[in-house]
């Protein structure tokens, strides 16, 4: 569906992409990650046609985004990392001119999705929060109930119940067959949405993995405070570090599963445990640091 | 062509160009409200004679009072409509190419099956379609004036050709500021360049051996004075800016198309 062979754009200064080689399959969810600056709009840009590569090539449902652009952007809904919305628009306004240059595409869809998203579209774009800006732009990029999502961060800006409200719906379109690259920073979306990530940094496409053997690999860390200090001695294990933070509080980094930390815990009296979420970019780089070259199909 | 990037682009001139059209129709209406007493003043004739001539040529302004179409001509389209016309057309186009770049607005417009053609074609289109307003207010208001208080004395053929070739002069900056503002987003370019074609008329104006340098400015097919008293452009000319503003908007078209968009 999505098909890129070695890639490259180079701006001044020698940023951009370099030999990017990644396909998607019709129906697949592909999370695009990396740190800022590592070319994933760049990518994005380039399926989308706004940018022509230098070399390489990009297919799209085998047409060429570059000189085909107006009939992919039938099946392609894209939702840029920038919402830059038209702020002298109201929100209604900026719809009904996206569904004009769509026509004819269904206005019933795009109706489901305001009250999807809870979204309120009347007010001048100007006037509205972060968050609903991000809203409208998930309706607006949508509205056409397109094929294929190309999303640059859609989570960025809302809040923890409407990414939620957000992921949730991502999972029903997956199930729908749309086939959709998402870049993202956050794990839980990641996680709960993708078949497969691939890693970007410095322009290159440093790793690719399925979601499944990812999960496996993952670390996942608990900050754990105690009702006794001396319990402190209990918690270390084959299977995880602890870190001591002070006489009552230790972090802990569990690799595979934490089945054996749990039931050490339940031999002590523990006064608190916190899971802390942590970066899937760092995660993707503690795993790939010692062999960046390799990429796993 | 795509009649709702028309409409889409017409929703962002539709403001300004209501209120150059509502200020045109006043100012021309209080011309033609004056005239009567101008025309019969003799001071007014007296202090028109006593300034030099080459002050009043670079004014744009003759001492042809005698009619009410030379009036018009001398006080409202020698210099201020075409003035108002440039300045206008720069603006706005940088308004429908430039902004959208510059704020990225563009890239939802450009994610719809629109194509960058359908896009600059959209711009021009409506950009044209604001002139059509500005020149045709300007030539209503001209006629009611007439009509209100000159007792219906107007130089018809003369009067639409003014305000007929105020329009192609006004569209050829138009076509070309289009072509310049989807390489550089600000209106500096368009507006130095179209500066500078209205000063080589001017300057051309003022000696006949420096009369090339108004053949060579789209201004010097523009002489109010002179097309009133008779003179109206050639056919070749005519067809010559046509040709030259197809030009332009097709060359806008394929600079745009091969532009990357950094959105």
């Amino acid at each position: 569906m999505i098909e890129m062979s070695q890639l490259s754009k180079t701006f001044r200064g020698g940023r951009g992409i370099f030999d990017i080689t990644l396909s998607i399959e019709k129906g697949e969810v592909f999370g695009y990650l990396g740190p800022n600056g590592s070319g994933k709009s760049t990518t994005i840009r380039c399926l989308m046609g706004f940018l022509r590569p230098d070399q390489g090539t990009v297919r799209i449902s085998d047409r060429d985004p570059w000189t085909q652009a107006k009939t992919l952007h039938q099946i392609i809904g894209y939702l840029p990392g920038d919402v830059a919305l038209p702020e002298n628009m109201t929100g209604s306004q900026f719809l009904g001119w996206m569904r004009r240059l769509r026509e004819p595409a269904n206005p019933l869809w795009s109706g489901r999705l305001l009250d999807r998203f809870d979204l309120k579209p009347e007010p001048l774009i100007r006037h509205m929060s972060k968050g609903t800006r991000q809203k409208l732009a998930l309706v607006a990029a949508f509205a056409h109930d397109p094929d294929i999502l190309i999303l640059d961060e859609p989570t960025s800006g809302l809040d923890p119940l409407m990414q939620q409200t957000f992921i949730q719906w991502l999972r029903e379109e997956r199930d729908r067959g749309k086939t959709i690259l998402l870049s993202s920073h956050q794990f839980a979306e990641v996680d709960r949405t993708c078949h497969r990530v691939g890693f970007l940094k410095e322009g290159r496409l440093v790793a690719k993995d399925s979601i499944q053997h990812l999960r496996q690999q993952v670390r996942q860390v608990f900050e754990i405070r105690l009702s006794n200090p001396a319990d402190l001695r209990a918690l270390p294990g084959p299977d995880c570090e602890v870190v001591k933070v002070d006489d009552w509080t230790a972090t802990i980094t569990v690799h595979g599963s934490v089945d054996p930390l749990l039931k050490r815990l339940a031999a002590i009296s523990v006064h608190s445990l916190r899971e802390q979420t942590e970066e899937l970019e760092n995660t993707f780089l503690e795993l790939y640091r010692h062999d960046e070259g390799e990429v796993e199909a | 062509m795509k009649g709702s990037a028309v409409l889409l682009a017409w929703r962002q001139l539709q403001k300004p160009a209501y209120g150059y059209a509502a200020a045109i129709a006043a100012y021309i209406l209080l011309l033609a409200w004056l005239y009567p007493s101008v025309a019969t003043n003799p001071a007014v004739t007296r202090l028109m004679h006593s300034l030099p001539p080459a002050l009043l040529k670079l004014a744009g302004i003759s001492s042809n009072f005698s009619t009410y179409t030379g009036y018009m001509a001398s006080e409202f389209y020698s210099v201020i409509d075409i003035w108002v016309l440039m300045w206008f057309v720069v603006m706005q186009a940088t308004q429908l190419m430039g902004a959208p770049r510059q704020n990225h607005s563009l890239q939802w417009w450009l994610s719809t099956p629109t194509s960058r053609t359908e896009w600059v074609l959209g711009q021009a289109l409506a950009l044209g379609a604001a002139l059509l307003l500005l020149t045709g207010v300007a030539t209503g208001a001209g006629i009611l004036g007439a009509w209100w208080w000159n007792g219906g004395h107007l130089h018809w053929a003369a009067f639409l050709w003014l305000n007929f070739i105020a329009l192609m002069v006004s569209a050829l900056i138009a076509a070309y500021s289009l072509m310049l503002l989807t390489v550089v987003q600000t209106p500096g370019w368009p507006l130095s360049i179209t500066l500078v074609l209205y000063g080589m008329n001017l300057i051309g104006g003022l000696s006949a051996k420096l009369a090339f340098l108004s053949n060579w400015s789209v201004f010097g097919i523009y002489q109010p004075g002179q097309i009133v008293a008779g003179a109206t452009p050639t056919a070749f000319a005519m067809v010559g800016f046509v040709v030259a503003i197809g030009l332009f908007v097709t060359l806008a078209c394929i600079l745009f198309n091969r532009q990357d968009l950094a959105l």
